[in-house]
Parts: structure tokens; sequence; C-alpha cells
């Protein structure tokens, strides 16, 4: 298949990827870790896990999606060699897979979006009650189907006229509602005191080898490093494009947005219940819901006297999270339908069939919210296998060939110096094994039954979950290798 | 606001948003000198 679709430039290929790390994980779940990871202590390991893990993993990302232009299967086969398509299958599997739930949360926040607008959120005064009722009703599974339909429909349109024009709209408008949430919070009285709390390191969570493994996993989440979703529009890429200048970009971009996000949460919060702002935005509810969507419309209710303005606010965070979560949901959508056009479909029906997969395999976390939690343990660990994957083909190809031929190729606007072998080479995997291990062996202990395949977060589930998929693409491997390389 | 507290902002802030500027600000420089 020719290569005919490309981003129209630099800042549509840099906005467009930028969609893809700006998602809920910053709004939403970068808040509550550094909450239950001690505050300011936990910003330290973080910044130091953007700079080995995320940024060389999305450095490899952009340079094997650039050079090989396949999906994850064919762009492994390439580059690591055609025995190990199924690393490839795998990496395309699991964000599948997030993806399958992924947008009953863009669901969650386009209703609550609605409701804010329409000031339904603040006719209530019990908020879990409210989540509840949304939550057990058939309303999860509308939206669900609403938010796959708006991200399959930017995705039928392609890269230029679909992808890029999306982003253009979504992650602007997102930096803006943000910097305007920002200088609400920081207005409010006694905001400071979540400042103060944000950033005041405890240094003996230093010593918490939880507070490093959190904050790697949250690097993992956060930036879309080792998902193969960057891999998958770089494929896209112009011939002379850059590819570090461009990673770091990515990286310290949503890094940004998470600090920024981090400040409104906690000035909010601080402010208006500094009691018990703790232990609500780190006691988060079910399935990590509590704080965005039961506590943060509580206290929206009390930004101003005025109802107009807290419908406002509450209205205009709902959407950044709306325009959020699309954002990262498109490039899902597009990695899934990529694989499927490798294989040589057209784009019309490899979205189509996407949607309808979609819609009906993400329907039980829609509806099922152990289910969903679940899946979300499942493949959230999964992704480190995928970033294990990533490095593992570089390591294959060679590392040093690799940055002197690919990285440093064609387009380079700035080298990358050996610095990047030693990273992908040992830092990498080293980080990997040590997270998969303690993850492993730590869910023993809050499961005695750790082996039980069918429990919701343990060893387990995992290794049953990942086993048959593994298993399945490994088994398969020549042919899916075969065919997405035929086309 | 405590030292540690204050430095923390300096070291973390400096280094993701002053990242971002320096990146930001190469990135433009190079697409002016291409055109």
């Amino acid at each position: 298949m020719n290569q005919n679709e490309y981003f129209s430039s630099r800042w549509g290929l840099i906005i467009s990827t930028l969609g893809i790390a700006v998602g809920t994980g910053n709004i939403w779940r970068f808040s509550r870790i550094v909450a239950q990871n001690g505050g300011g202590s936990f910003l330290i390991p973080w910044v130091i896990f953007l700079l080995i893990w995320s940024v060389p993993l999305i450095i490899s990302e952009f340079a094997i999606g650039k050079s090989t232009r396949k999906g994850p299967i064919g762009a492994i086969s390439k580059t690591a060699g055609s025995n190990f398509g199924w690393m490839g299958a795998f990496i395309a599997f699991v964000a599948m897979a997030i993806m399958f739930y992924y947008s009953v949360v863009a669901g969650w926040c386009i209703r609550y979006f609605i409701s804010a607008i329409n000031g339904n959120l603040f006719n209530t005064a019990n908020h879990l009650e409210y989540w509840n009722t949304f939550s057990s009703s058939y309303q999860p599974l509308l939206f669900h189907v609403i938010a796959l339909s708006i991200g399959s429909f930017i995705v039928y349109r392609g890269i230029s006229n679909g992808i890029e024009k999306a982003n253009k709209i979504l992650v602007p408008a997102l930096l803006i509602i943000l910097l305007i949430l920002l200088i609400r919070a920081l207005s409010l009285p006694n905001a400071f005191e979540g400042i103060k709390y944000f950033f005041t390191p405890d240094f003996e969570y230093l010593f918490d080898f939880k507070v490093w493994l959190n904050a790697l996993t949250q690097n993992a989440w956060d930036t879309g490093a080792g998902w193969g979703l960057i891999l998958t529009y770089a494929v896209y890429m112009k011939k002379r494009e850059d590819i570090s200048l461009n990673a770091a970009l990515i990286g310290f971009g949503n890094n940004a947005v998470s600090i920024i996000a981090g400040m409104i949460i906690f000035s909010t919060v601080f402010a208006l219940s500094s009691a018990d702002a703790m232990e609500q935005i780190t006691t988060s509810g079910p399935a990590n819901t509590g704080l965005t969507f039961i506590y943060l419309p509580l206290l929206f209710a009390k930004i101003s006297e005025y109802n107009v303005v807290n419908i406002f606010f509450a209205s205009i965070f709902f959407l950044a999270l709306s325009f959020a979560a699309i954002s990262s949901l498109i490039s899902m959508l597009e990695l899934t339908s990529r694989t499927i056009i490798d294989f040589g479909f057209s784009r019309k029906k490899a979205v189509i069939s996407v949607a309808i997969i979609s819609i009906i395999l993400g329907s039980p976390s829609a509806l099922n919210m152990d289910f969903f939690a679940n899946q979300d343990w499942v493949w959230g660990v999964g992704l480190i296998l995928s970033g294990v994957f990533i490095a593992f083909s570089v390591i294959k190809y060679g590392p040093d060939k690799f940055r002197r031929e690919i990285i440093n190729g064609d387009g380079s606007d700035i080298k990358v110096g050996k610095w990047y072998n030693y990273i992908i080479a040992y830092l990498i995997p080293l980080q990997a094994v040590v997270l998969l291990v303690w993850w492993l062996v730590s869910s023993a202990a809050w499961d005695p039954e750790w082996w039980n395949p069918f429990h919701k977060e343990n060893a387990g589930t995992c290794l049953f979950q990942w086993g048959i998929v593994l298993a399945t693409f490994i088994g398969f491997n020549k042919f899916i290798v075969k065919k997405s390389l035929k086309s | 606001m405590e030292l540690k507290t204050l430095i923390t902002i300096l070291v973390v802030c400096g280094i993701i948003f002053g990242g971002l500027i320096y990146f930001f600000t190469k990135a433009l420089k190079f697409e002016r000198d291409k055109k």
C-alpha cells in the first residue's frame, strides 16, 4: 500500500501527538497518585522517569513508526525481525483492550459535561448517589457508544482531514480551558495550601520503593510512551521530519499539563474543603472515580455565590476532560484501524469494524465496574510489557545503529548522543523488570489467592489474560507477520 | 513558604517548563530556518 497520508506540518504532528499524551491521566489520575505518594516527594522521581523512561521511548516510537511506515505488527517485524511480530501484536492488543474501557471513561466525561451545562449537576446534594444512579443505569453504555461514534468519525476522515483537524481544535481548546481554570483556582481563598501540599516534599517518602514505582507507572500511563500510539502516528510523519526534538516536546509538554492540572485540583480541593481534602483526593471512590465525578462537582457548587458562574466552571472542566479523553481515544482507534489497514483493508472497512467491535467488547466495562477495574488493572500493567517490547526491538536492531541511522538520520534537527544507547539497552529493561516483578509479587500481599485468574486485581488475572493473548499471537506469528508486511 | 517547597517548585517547574520552552523555541528556530 502506498504511503499517501501525512500530517500536513510539524505543528500538526506535535499537536496530534500531544493529543495522545494529554488525557484523563493528566487531569484525573495524576493528582490522586501525587496525593497518595507524598505530594512534592513524588514529583522528584516523576521528573527523573520522564527523562529515563518516557522521552527515550517516545524517541524510539517516533523512529520505529517513521522508518517502517507500518502499524505495530509490521513495525516490530521490520525492526526486530519477523520472528517477533507477535510483540507488535501484543502492543496493538493492549492499546485496543484499553480503548474498550477508555471509551467508557470518555463517555462519563461527555455525560458529566452535559449534566454540568444544563445545570443538573447542581440539582443534587448527594453526588455519590448521583454517580451511582448514573453508573448503574443504561447511560454509561449509551455514552460509550457516543464517544466511540465521535472518535470513529474523526478517524474515518483520515490523518490530515480527521485526526489532525480534530486535534487542532481539541488540544488548544483544552489548554485554554486549563489556563482559565488555573487562574480561577489560584484566586480562591486558601488555594495556596493546596499548592504548598502539591510541592512540599516529605523526604521520607523518597525511601519508599512504592513511590518510585508509582512515579514510573504514572509516567508510563500518562505520556503514552511505549503504548504504540506514538509509533502509529509516526507512520504519517513526513520523510524529513525531525524525531528527537519532537519527542522531547511531547514528553515535556505532557508533563507540563500534568503540573497545571495538579495545581488546579489541589488548589480547588484545599480552598473549598481543606478539612477532609486529602481523604477526598486519595480515597477516590469506585474504580478511581471519586475525585473527579463525585467530589469535584460538590466543590464546583461552592466556587462562587452565583449558580451561573459555578455552571460555567464545572462545564468547562468536564469539557476539557472530554476533549482530553477524545483526543487520546482517537489515537487508540487509529492504532487498531492501522493494524487492520496493514492487513490490506481500506480505512473505511477498518474503522467501521473497529467501531463495532469496540462498542460490543467495551459494553461489559460500561455496565460492570468490577469488570472495568479488572481490565484497567490487567492492561494498565500490560503497558509495561509493551514498553519492554519497543525497547527490545531497538536492542535487536542494534541501539547504536538505530540511533545513528534512524533517529539521527534524515531530517533530524538535533542529534541524540550515546546516552540513548545505554538507556534503551539497560535502563529501560531494568525499570520494566523491577516494576513488573514488584507489582506482581506485591499483589500476593493483598490477595492470598494471587494465582486466581478470576479475581479483580492480582497477578493471576494478569498472567492468565496476558498468557492467552501472547500464546495466540506467538502461535499465529508467521501468519500475522506475512499479512502485515504483504500490503 | 518553606525553603524545601520553594526549591521543589523551582527545580520541578524549572525542568519541566524550562525544558518545554527550550525545546519549543528550538523547534520554532529550525522551522524558520527551513523556510
